[in-house]
């Protein structure tokens, strides 16, 4: 691995991008183009020592990558990246004219943009900013996150619920749109659903101080108070829906306004049965459910991860939808591993 | 290894010299001390995928020698000399269409395009 720049360097305001390569002329050549433009630079010799320098250094926010490499090619490093990045990461590939098949693979396994070698000057600075106008896009996420983090203060759900209903729900969203195509969940939606899964809770702000932090048993007229969080937080979201019509807000109403309905139709505020929950919110039930179940609070113990599989399994089809437990099978190693990475 | 770039080299050679410098100078206004370090690195590069490719076509490794004509291509028109890349392009599509060819002769013309930039 070479560092080009210095952990000074590294907290400057400069973009920090990866270049993985293993034609040296090519490396050194995007070096000399991007050093030339101030840019911090990492550089890697094939995909292996790309996802390794990718992993090690956070503040890397755009990646530019061959694809045909020795060890991981450029195909492998697109998907690892989109399956760890904490911040959406720009990637741009580096493609040969007329390699149409090879291109198209990769924009499907998440690559942004693409560069024809050699790459000319000009093209390769144009495109990086149309990155850099994406990326300053997800300071609007920063924001969501951070005021979905508003609302969890008061709530006695500290520490990383948020990054980790964050990560299932993004789990369940991919899977269930590679496996259930009649539930009709693109990548781009997936990645919406897991973008406001934060904001689920955010009604919360409205509720009194009295009764989230009751330490007791809530009586029916203040767990109806307590109730009333979902349908607040989901108006919030629709009335900016309503004048934006942006369709990320429309999924963020449904996932929180409805994530504690229910399956059979127990749940609230609506009472709604099966797939006319949004499947957002059915999505997100299952998430915040789990991360509840596995995490500790100042009344219960945590649950291990099979004790609470056990539950989620003993709702399928009441609480759950079947389908959304069966996703949740299909990768619970995962979600294993992510709750033993990000304990509070 | 020290190529001389503004020093008078045998004829083949500078036009060689000449189109991939004129190449990085226009395409990538890059200072003298940068457009030789390039070339030197390219001239490595090429002189390792070259082998890497005749060495393939020996030991009948085709996906390695259609690697390593796609490198070696790159390199190449990564400085400009893109008469000399059709000639490992031609390798790399002839490969990747599953074509019988006569590979030993394509490989002598590449690297006969190609010598006095790589014994520079």
């Amino acid at each position: 691995m070479k560092k080009v720049m210095d952990s000074m360097a590294e907290s400057s305001n400069s973009l920090s991008i990866l270049i993985a390569d293993d034609d040296a002329h090519q490396r050194l050549l995007l070096q000399m183009l991007l050093e030339k433009a101030g840019y911090n630079l990492f550089l890697a010799k094939d995909g292996e020592e790309a996802l390794e320098i990718y992993e090690a250094n956070p503040s890397i926010r755009l990646v530019i990558t061959d694809l045909e490499m020795p060890k991981m090619d450029g195909f492998e490093l697109v998907s690892s990246i989109r399956q760890q990045q904490l911040r959406y990461t720009y990637i741009i590939v580096l493609t040969s004219i007329g390699d149409k098949t090879s291109l198209i693979s990769a924009l499907s396994k998440g690559a942004d943009d693409f560069l024809i070698k050699p790459a000319m000057e000009e093209e390769l600075q144009l495109r990086i900013e149309n990155g850099m106008r994406l990326l300053r896009q997800q300071s609007q996420d920063e924001l969501i996150l951070a005021l979905a983090k508003l609302s969890e203060y008061r709530s006695d759900e500290t520490g990383f619920h948020l990054e980790r209903v964050q990560f299932y729900t993004h789990l369940l969203a991919m899977d269930l749109a590679d496996n259930c195509p009649e539930l009709k969940i693109t990548h781009t939606i997936a990645e919406e659903i897991a973008k406001v899964s934060p904001l689920h809770d955010i009604g919360k702000v409205a509720i009194p101080d009295s009764i989230l932090h009751k330490p007791g048993k809530l009586t029916t007229d203040e767990f109806e108070t307590m109730k009333s969080h979902a349908m607040i937080g989901g108006s919030i979201l629709e009335e900016i829906f309503l004048k934006t019509k942006s369709p990320y807000l429309q999924i963020a109403f449904e996932l929180t306004a409805y994530h504690h309905e229910k399956y059979n139709g127990t749940g609230y505020p609506s009472q709604l049965v099966g797939e006319k929950i949004p499947v957002a919110a059915r999505i997100m039930a299952l998430a915040d459910v789990y991360d509840a179940l596995t995490s500790k609070r100042c009344y219960k113990k945590s649950f291990t991860h099979e004790a609470a599989k056990e539950i989620i399994l003993e709702e399928r089809g009441k609480h759950f939808d079947p389908k959304i437990v069966d996703s949740f099978l299909r990768q619970e190693n995962e979600w294993n591993s992510i709750r033993n990475r990000y304990q509070d | 290894m020290t190529l001389a770039i503004n020093s008078v080299s045998p004829t083949s050679q500078k036009t060689l010299f000449d189109v991939a410098i004129d190449n990085l100078q226009t395409s990538y206004r890059l200072q003298p001390e940068q457009i030789e370090q390039l070339l030197q690195v390219s001239i490595q590069s090429l002189n390792e995928s070259l082998a890497d490719t005749e060495q393939a076509w020996e030991n009948s490794e085709l996906d390695k020698m259609q690697r390593g004509a796609h490198k070696t291509k790159g390199t190449l028109l990564g400085i400009g000399l893109a008469a000399e890349a059709e000639f490992a392009k031609e390798i790399e599509n002839t490969l990747r269409l599953g074509e019988a060819r006569d590979f030993s002769s394509l490989l002598d013309d590449l690297r006969k395009s190609i010598q006095p930039l790589l014994s520079a």
